[in-house]
């Protein structure tokens, strides 16, 4: 065993932790060596010295100040999260006031422009604030803005109609359909005429081709005879 | 233990006074030691005492009921012991503890022994004198100690073997040892 294995012991000896193959062994060393003997003899004198300490004994008064002061804590921490459980409940309450102030607003708003914009077709009020109900009274809205608004060019059309196709006479054709319907009628009859104007024309030429053709006739049996 | 702990800071927390005060006596005057032997000054050690319950009571929430109290505490108590020494040394000089302390019955062997390791752990550094005052002054293992300053067990081993060495360099230059043995032939 050297010094530094000496003073590896020393430190075991002071843990607590010495074997006795170990005390056996640093016995031996130190019976050798002067300096690792004195470092021996001060440890045991340092371990003699802290087991005469005492213990530092507290004043009477601390434990009561302690807990005084324990409590004092303790009530002031409950105070205090109560005043924030506090706090935090009116600003919830303050919170949702407002949120409900602001939407009755709104609301309120949304029916007056409504009024105005939909005045003719929507003169009762919105009951339901639900966004479902919201959009099918804006499509009825839409609708019925529709209706109105195919009414009323019908009702327009219906008034000029008469100004555009002025009314005939009595003894005239009393409908649109008779005046259609003349041309076609008409049509036929100048057929007919030009039919019949046609017909002596036509049979003038006929008559006339039979004549020209009566006369080559005659000629050419002649010229066979001849020959 | 654990199970009897977990029940008392369930009352403490539901802020029963029985309960509160059962707490500090059962732990303060462990506490108040600690901190008089690291701070060396009564006072001091009394302030940073409530200090410590205080900060316990706190933060009781916190604990771990899977862990004992006591080193949950010791650690609370080292940390305010380390922000104290940190500022009282930007405060003027104070009273030395030893002075603060009652007077006693003359000096005799031991006495002397005793002041003369109680002035050789103040001249440790602050973690050695930590380290150093809960193994031996308060008999907290290893574990416990690590636990309490957050350190790996390693690093109190080490700062527990220096401060022994310098320690008993200290006690044998003030004379402390005077019967050592001549070495055998």
């Amino acid at each position: 065993m050297n010094c530094l294995d000496c003073r590896e012991l020393v430190q075991r000896l002071m843990d607590g932790d010495l074997s006795a193959e170990d005390r056996s062994a640093l016995e031996a060393h130190v019976t050798v060596c002067h300096a690792c003997r004195e470092l021996q003899a001060v440890a045991k004198r340092l371990l003699e010295g802290l087991r005469l300490q005492v213990m530092p004994a507290p004043p009477d008064s601390l434990k009561q100040r302690i807990s005084h002061a324990v409590l004092v804590q303790s009530r002031r921490h409950i105070g205090f999260r109560r005043l924030v459980f506090a706090g935090a409940m009116a600003a919830s309450i303050a919170a949702v006031l407002t949120a409900g102030f602001f939407w009755k607003s709104g609301t309120g708003k949304q029916n007056n422009s409504g009024l105005a914009i939909h005045s003719v077709p929507l003169d009762k009020p919105k009951p339901s604030p639900s966004i479902n109900q919201s959009v099918e009274e804006a499509g009825k809205a839409v609708l019925a803005m529709t209706r109105r608004a195919a009414d009323e060019t019908v009702g327009q059309s219906r008034m000029l109609l008469p100004q555009i196709l002025p009314e005939t006479p009595a003894t005239g054709i009393p409908e649109i359909e008779p005046l259609l319907e003349q041309p076609s009628r008409s049509l036929r009859e100048i057929q007919t005429g030009m039919t019949a104007a046609l017909e002596p024309v036509t049979s003038s030429a006929r008559r006339a081709m039979d004549l020209f053709w009566r006369e080559l006739q005659p000629r050419e049996p002649s010229n066979k005879r001849g020959s | 233990m654990a199970s009897d702990e977990a029940e008392l800071v369930r009352r403490c927390l539901r802020g029963e006074q029985d309960a509160v005060k059962s707490l500090v006596d059962r732990f303060y005057g462990e506490i108040f030691a600690v901190c008089a032997r690291i701070l060396n000054h009564r006072h001091d050690a009394e302030d940073v005492t409530q200090e410590v319950f205080l900060r316990v009571f706190r933060s009781l929430r916190r604990w771990d009921k899977q862990r004992p109290l006591k080193p949950w505490i010791m650690g609370i108590a080292i940390n305010r012991c380390r922000t104290w020494m940190s500022q009282r040394a930007k405060r003027p000089e104070l009273i030395d503890y030893l002075q603060d302390t009652a007077a006693g019955p003359p000096e005799d062997d031991s006495a002397e022994l005793r002041r003369e390791i109680d002035a050789a752990i103040q001249e440790l550094r602050a973690d050695y004198r930590m380290v150093f005052v809960l193994f031996h002054q308060h008999g907290q293992p290893y574990e416990e100690i690590a636990s309490a300053m957050d350190r790996p067990v390693g690093t109190i081993k080490t700062w527990l073997h220096r401060a022994r060495l310098e320690i008993l360099e200290r006690l044998r230059l003030r004379g402390m040892v005077s019967e050592v043995g001549h070495e055998l032939p």
